[in-house]
C-alpha cells in the first residue's frame, strides 16, 4: 500500500515511475511501471514500459518484472523478461526490497559498463 | 484540477486543467507554460505512459498528483544553442535528425558518406559518458568514429569490454592512421567543420556532460589538429606504457572506459592544486605536453597507487577536463556532481552507490580518498579495484 501510494505522489522528478495496471486491483498484483533511460547511455531519453507482478508471495518471494518495450540489455531475457539475479545492485531477493528497489537496480544495471553501449532495437519497439 | 509536472532534470511546476481534460488537453497546457510544441511532450503518470486521446481522469489523475514529463526529440535550431545556461537541460536537447546533420562538403570516398550518420545515430556512449575533457572527447570520436566506419576497423579499438583494459589501443589507432591519410584528412575535416561540431555538441550525450567552456576548445582548430596529430596519439600510447610500468592499474582507473585524460582530470578536480593547474588553457600545440620523463617523475612521486596515477595526470596541463568539471554547477546534486566519479567507483568494484556518495562527499570528490575512505568502513567491498593506498594528489 505504502509503495502505492509513493509510486503516484513521486515528489520530484525520479527517472522512473510505477503505478497499479488497474486501480481497482485490491489483491495489488498486476503493476506496471517506466523507466526514463539515463542519460549518457544508450538507452537515454527513452521511455522504458515494464511490468511487475506481485505474486500472493511477494514480498517474501520477488515479482516477476518484465519489459514491455524492447531493450537489449544483459539482464533481460529474449521475451523482455528480467533477471533479477542480473542485478547486482540488488543483490538476494529479500523481503525489504520493493518495486522501486527493483527499478532502481535496472537502472543502475542500464548504466553499468556492459549495457550502457548496447545498440538498441528502434524506440517504439514491444515485445 | 492542479496538476504538479516533473520534467526530467529540472524542477516542477503546476499546471490547471479541466477535471474532463485529455492528455492532449494537458500536453497544451504544459505547452502553453513552456513555450514548446504539444507534440514532442512524452507524460507519464504512475508507471503509464499516457495517450494523447485519452482523458485524465480514466488514470486515475487527479488534483495534486505529480505527472512525469519528458521532453521528446525534435528537430532543432542549432544555432539557439544556449552555451551560457549552464546547467542544461538534457532532455530539451534532441539529437540532430541523422539526415539533417551536415557533412564536410569534399567528402569522397565511400565510407566518408557513412560518417555523419553514424557519428548521430551510433555515438558511443561508453565513451562520451565519462569524458569530462575534450581530449577524451578527442578519442572518443576517434574510437565511434572508426568503429562506425564499416570494414572492421572496429576490432582493433578497445571497446571497453569486459576484461579488457576499456582503453581504446592508441597503437592500433596510431597504425590506423599513418597508413591511412585519407581517414586521417576525412576526420580532420569533419572536426574541423563547424556546422559538424555545432551538431556534435548539439547532441545529449555531449551537452551535458561539457561544460560550456569546452566548446570553444572543441572549435579551436589547433586544439583539433593537436589531437589528429599522430605524434599526439603515439605520445598516448608511450604514456599508457609509462603508467602500466609504473604498476598504474588503469582499467580500474579509467572507469566506463573513457579517454584517459578525461577520466583522470575529472577526479583530480576535486582537489585544488589540480584545478587550478587545469585552467592551463591548452597552449594548443605539442609543446603544451608535459615530457615523458615528468609525467614518470610525478608517478614514481605518488608511488604507483591507482589514485596517484588519477592525480598525477590531473595536475599536469593534460587535465583540460580538471578545469571543466570543476566549472560544472555546484548545485547539482551529488549523483549528476560526481556521475564520472561514481562510475569509476563502481567500476573498481563498488557497487553500493549511497556508501560511494557518501565517500564522495566526504573526501570533495577525489576518487582516491573516496577509495580510501570506502576501505576504511568496510561494507559490501566485492572484488578487484582498489590496487594499493591511495596517494596524495593534492600534495604537489
Amino acid at each position: 500500500m505504502d509503495e502505492l501510494e509513493r509510486g503516484e505522489k513521486a515528489a520530484s522528478f525520479q527517472s522512473y515511475s510505477y503505478g497499479l495496471s488497474d486501480a481497482e486491483d485490491i489483491t495489488l498484483t498486476n503493476w506496471h511501471a517506466t523507466i526514463i533511460g539515463p542519460n549518457g547511455t544508450t538507452f537515454d531519453n527513452r521511455i522504458y514500459s515494464l511490468s511487475i507482478v506481485c505474486g500472493p508471495e511477494y514480498p517474501n518471494s520477488a515479482p516477476v518484472v518484465s519489459f514491455s518495450t524492447m531493450i537489449n540489455a544483459s539482464f533481460v531475457g529474449p521475451r523482455g523478461e528480467v533477471d533479477l539475479s542480473k542485478l547486482p545492485a540488488l543483490g538476494k531477493w529479500a523481503p525489504e526490497h520493493t518495486i522501486e528497489s527493483v527499478l532502481k537496480a535496472i537502472i543502475e544495471e542500464m548504466k553499468s559498463r556492459s549495457n550502457r553501449s548496447n545498440k538498441q532495437p528502434a524506440e517504439s519497439a514491444v515485445y | 484540477m492542479k496538476l504538479w509536472i516533473c520534467p526530467f532534470n529540472s524542477d516542477k511546476f503546476q499546471v490547471e486543467v479541466d477535471d474532463a481534460a485529455t492528455t492532449m488537453d494537458l500536453k497544451e497546457a504544459i505547452a502553453k507554460v513552456e513555450n514548446s510544441s504539444a507534440e514532442t511532450q512524452r507524460l507519464i503518470f504512475a508507471g503509464s505512459v499516457l495517450k494523447d486521446s485519452e482523458q485524465l481522469s480514466s488514470y486515475n489523475i487527479v488534483d495534486g498528483v505529480s505527472i512525469h514529463y519528458v521532453r521528446g526529440r525534435a528537430p532543432r535550431a542549432a544555432a539557439a544553442a544556449a552555451p551560457a545556461a549552464a546547467p542544461a537541460r538534457p532532455a530539451t536537447t534532441p539529437a540532430p535528425a541523422p539526415a539533417a546533420a551536415p557533412r564536410p562538403a569534399s567528402a569522397a570516398t565511400p565510407s566518408a558518406a557513412s560518417v555523419p550518420t553514424n557519428i548521430s545515430a551510433g555515438f558511443d556512449p561508453s565513451r562520451s559518458v565519462i569524458g569530462a575533457g575534450e581530449f577524451s572527447l578527442a578519442n572518443a570520436d576517434l574510437g565511434s568514429i572508426l568503429s562506425a566506419i564499416p570494414g572492421g576497423l572496429s576490432s582493433l579499438i578497445g571497446d571497453g569490454e569486459e576484461g579488457s583494459s576499456g582503453l581504446p589501443d592508441f597503437e592500433a589507432v596510431n597504425q590506423l592512421l599513418s597508413q591511412n591519410p585519407a581517414l586521417r584528412e576525412q576526420m580532420s575535416q569533419m572536426m574541423s567543420d563547424p556546422a559538424m561540431m555545432e551538431s556534435l555538441m548539439n547532441n545529449p550525450m555531449f551537452r551535458d556532460m561539457l561544460p560550456p567552456g569546452s566548446r570553444n576548445l572543441m572549435s579551436n582548430p589547433a586544439m583539433i589538429r593537436l589531437a589528429m596529430d599522430p605524434e599526439f596519439v603515439q605520445l598516448q600510447a608511450q604514456m599508457q606504457a609509462v603508467m602500466q610500468r609504473h604498476g598504474v592499474d588503469l582499467s580500474s582507473m579509467m572507469g566506463g572506459g573513457g579517454g584517459m585524460f578525461g577520466a583522470a582530470g575529472a577526479s583530480g578536480a576535486g582537489s585544488p592544486s589540480a584545478s587550478q593547474e587545469g585552467t592551463n588553457r591548452p597552449a594548443a600545440g605539442p609543446g603544451a605536453m608535459p615530457s615523458l620523463a615528468h609525467l614518470e617523475q610525478l608517478l614514481s612521486a605518488f608511488g604507483g597507487a591507482a589514485g596517484a596515477g588519477a592525480g598525477a595526470a590531473g595536475g599536469s596541463p593534460f587535465n583540460f577536463g580538471g578545469a571543466a568539471a570543476a566549472a560544472q554547477a555546484p548545485a547539482e546534486p551529488p549523483e549528476s556532481r560526481f556521475q564520472v566519479q561514481l562510475s569509476m567507483l563502481q567500476d573498481m568494484g563498488f557497487h553500493d552507490s549511497a556508501a560511494n556518495i557518501r565517500a564522495l562527499l566526504s573526501s570533495g570528490g577525489r576518487v582516491d580518498a573516496a577509495v580510501e575512505y570506502l576501505l576504511r568502513s568496510p561494507p559490501d567491498f566485492s572484488s578487484g579495484g582498489g590496487s594499493g593506498g591511495p596517494g596524495s594528489p593534492g600534495s604537489n
